[in-house]
């Protein structure tokens, strides 16, 4: 037997056996949730500080996802988040959360619910429960309705919670809305 | 043993062209997190009865033998994920049987080893499905073990260490490289260690894993050569060549870990007349804050 050839051929045997599922289908947070695409999670035992820190956040139900509210996929490299009832989810603090844990969040999937208002051409919407503003783009931004209570589905840069300033609004790609 | 000899430049190889990753998970995989700390208790035990005249088996009419054991209290403490500070403490037990003037003789001491004081300095790469890092940590021995008795559970010197490594990780991948070198300083008594120099390998697969509980297993295979130069103890010529390896078993739940590790010498070369290391098992169990 070629010991090398058995040796490479496990290497790339293993290669191939990790196929990566983080990009597969269109990403959307379910009700009272908000989803985390993160960089590098591969390993909960790893996580588990950035799992403690998020599991403090006030805005969580600890109920849910094994009593903390924090449910980390290392398959789909994602992080799910249980929300309270009538509560948004901070981005910033998750953010902060993350960060301090050791990896690196990429986008936030979150759904606001909030009242719309314009400024100038822009839409902005003023979450209920937190009091953050985003700024909502897309295609179909156009369609909201000055003045109503939204509920808005989208997707939000990791890189634009970092930039964040108290007093400007977050970025938020829409992906769906329904006023009330 | 001798026909082992061929693996060391495959293992050599393998450490050169492929990715690297999980030695000690709680010294290394955990806490990553800025402020964590964690500890491990892990017991070492490893001996044998076996003589070899360099490579080779030899007779052993006196009954030589070594018996080690070793439990290590280690703790990690995390600034942040890019620099930490370990210790380890060994409380050692061992016992050997030796021969002097033409009679077999058995010896044994126990007490507190020499403290190991760590730096691991790290730099990750977190990307989409993988996450990496390197490492670069000076590490200092200090001759805080006893060099009385027969003996003697320390050698009274002050060592100075220094790893690199690399480590890389996908959800059903680990793989950690570390390559290593130990200056020994001079001991009381005549002790004199010599340098040593160390790679170790892990590549395991993360086969069982559950999302809600945190729960989950990997299964690794782990190598270690080690190659030390000739050196001098109570009892004579100590230094030579090494290679172990064998499976690595670790559970963990949350912040806990549990670890077993069982390694066969595949290849030993040792200067003059010495007793073999024997297999070697460690089992321990770690907790991250």
């Amino acid at each position: 037997m070629n010991v090398r050839l058995v040796i490479y051929a496990t290497i790339l045997a293993t290669n191939v056996a990790t196929a990566d599922q983080s990009n597969t289908m269109e990403i959307v947070a379910g009700p009272n949730q908000a989803i985390v695409q993160v960089n590098g999670i591969v390993c909960s035992f790893c996580a588990y500080g950035a799992e403690k820190n998020l599991a403090k956040l006030s805005f969580l139900d600890a109920s849910q996802f094994g009593n903390d509210g924090v449910l980390i996929d290392i398959r789909s490299h994602r992080i799910t988040l249980a929300l309270q009832p009538d509560q948004d989810v901070d981005l910033v603090q998750v953010y902060n959360a993350i960060k301090k844990g050791g990896y690196d969040p990429v986008s936030f999937y979150v759904n606001v619910h909030g009242r719309v208002q314009k400024d100038g051409n822009r839409y902005l919407l003023s979450s209920s429960h937190s009091g953050q503003v985003f700024e909502i783009l897309g295609e179909d931004a156009g369609r909201l309705v000055e003045g109503s209570l939204t509920n808005v589905k989208g997707q939000v840069d990791a890189g634009d919670v970092e930039a964040f300033n108290v007093g400007k609004p977050i970025p938020m790609l829409m992906t769906s809305s329904e006023s009330f | 043993m001798r026909t082992a000899g061929y693996l060391l430049p495959v293992i050599f190889g393998i450490a050169l062209t492929a990715n690297v990753r999980a030695h000690q998970p709680v010294m290394d995989m955990a806490p990553r997190w800025n402020h964590g700390y964690g500890f491990q208790i892990r017991h070492e035990s490893y001996g044998s009865d076996t003589l070899l005249s360099g490579d080779s088996a030899v007779e052993n009419p006196f009954n030589r033998d070594n018996d080690v054991n070793i439990t290590w209290l280690e703790g990690i403490y995390t600034f942040r994920r890019e620099i930490r500070l370990s210790v380890k403490i060994p409380y050692v037990n061992h016992s050997r049987t030796v021969v002097q003037n033409g009679i077999a003789v058995p010896e044994s001491g126990d007490g507190l080893g020499d403290v190991i004081v760590g730096v691991p300095l790290k730099r990750y790469k977190n990307d989409a499905s993988a996450t990496s890092n390197i490492a670069f940590t000076p590490s200092i021995r200090l001759p805080t073990g006893s060099t009385s008795g027969d003996y003697p559970v320390g050698d009274g010197s002050t060592d100075l260490g220094v790893s690199f490594s690399a480590s890389f990780e996908k959800a059903d991948l680990y793989q950690y490289y570390d390559l290593f070198y130990w200056k020994n300083g001079d001991g009381d008594r005549g002790i004199k260690e010599g340098d040593e120099l160390g790679l170790d390998i892990n590549v395991g697969w993360h086969p069982y894993h559950d999302n809600v509980k945190n729960e989950g297993v990997f299964l690794m295979l782990d190598a270690s050569l080690r190659y030390q130069h000739r050196g001098q103890n109570l009892q004579g010529t100590t230094g030579g060549k090494r290679l172990l390896t064998g499976p690595v078993f670790v559970y963990y739940r949350n912040g806990i870990m549990l670890r077993a590790e069982y390694k066969y010498p595949i290849y030993e070369d040792l200067y003059d007349t010495q007793v073999s290391r024997g297999p070697e098992l460690n089992i321990g169990i770690g907790f991250v804050f």
